[in-house]
């Protein structure tokens, strides 16, 4: 029984880390901006979902790396975007 | 490779997506709650960015904010035409129902039992624990000239054309 690193699951991970960062970016940056929305619960929450990942930030395991970069990419941009929709968006 | 290994590193890959999927529960209900924001404003209001929307539910009764920056437009044509810009804006956008109809606009200064009108705000500023400067800066608005200010069932809407702000409270 195994459980090989598959593509799909790394380029996964690269998405949750890329978001989770993002998020914790914002965040951060809400002490600036405070139209994001900082949660007491969902901010921790997310740091601690951030410290679990790190083995796979410190090393994506090749052939597979690529597709976490990808993946981390594509989630740090959707994330942006929702919070620059979130504050500054098209409002009817 | 053991199986207990191979159970340890499922259960990693599950605590990895279940904490994602609840941050991505939690904004996608700071979306709706944006959303739900402005579908209680009158279309007449026009909005254009967020500058900080907060909420505390119980199981039937809640209090909240949501403080929203006036569109450059709306506020021209506050500062040019006073309340008879508003004199239409009283039926949410998003809601037909009774509970979402304001009040005839009133101009503030807010003194005494007006205070007690826009009481909504104030108490939901408190309930989301807003920046003290912003609930200040919001407070000396309400109390001088050059804004307006309505009510409906449980909550308030005030315009303050000078800060470019538009902020709706609710409490009940």
């Amino acid at each position: 029984m195994s459980l090989k690193p598959l593509g799909a699951w790394h380029f996964t991970v690269g998405l949750m880390a890329g978001s989770t960062l993002a998020y914790l970016l914002a965040v951060a940056l809400g002490t600036l901006l405070p139209s994001w929305p900082f949660n007491a619960f969902f901010t921790p929450l997310a740091a601690l979902a951030l410290v679990l990942q790190a083995p796979y930030v410190w090393r994506p395991v090749a052939p597979h790396g690529r597709r976490w970069r990808f993946g981390a990419a594509l989630g740090a941009i959707v994330l942006a975007l929702v919070w620059l929709y979130y504050g500054h968006g098209w409002l009817p | 490779m053991s199986v207990l290994w191979v159970l340890g590193r499922l259960l990693y890959r599950a605590v990895l997506l279940i904490l994602w999927l609840l941050l991505l529960i939690y904004l996608v209900f700071k979306m709706s709650e944006r959303s739900d924001a402005i579908d209680s404003l009158p279309a007449q209001l026009e909005v254009d960015g967020v500058v900080l929307i907060g909420s505390e539910s119980g199981i039937r009764e809640g209090c909240g904010v949501a403080v929203l920056r006036m569109s450059p437009t709306l506020r021209m044509r506050l500062l040019r035409e006073g309340l008879e810009a508003l004199h239409d804006a009283r039926q949410a956008r998003g809601y037909t129902s009774e509970y979402h109809h304001f009040a005839p606009w009133q101009p503030t200064p807010t003194a005494g039992d007006e205070d007690e009108a826009i009481s909504p705000i104030f108490l939901g500023l408190q309930c989301v624990d807003a920046d003290e400067e912003l609930a200040a800066r919001i407070g000396e608005a309400a109390r001088a000239k050059g804004g307006y200010y309505s009510t409906k069932p449980e909550g308030a809407l005030l315009l303050l054309p000078r800060e470019g702000l538009i902020v709706l409270g609710y409490f009940g």
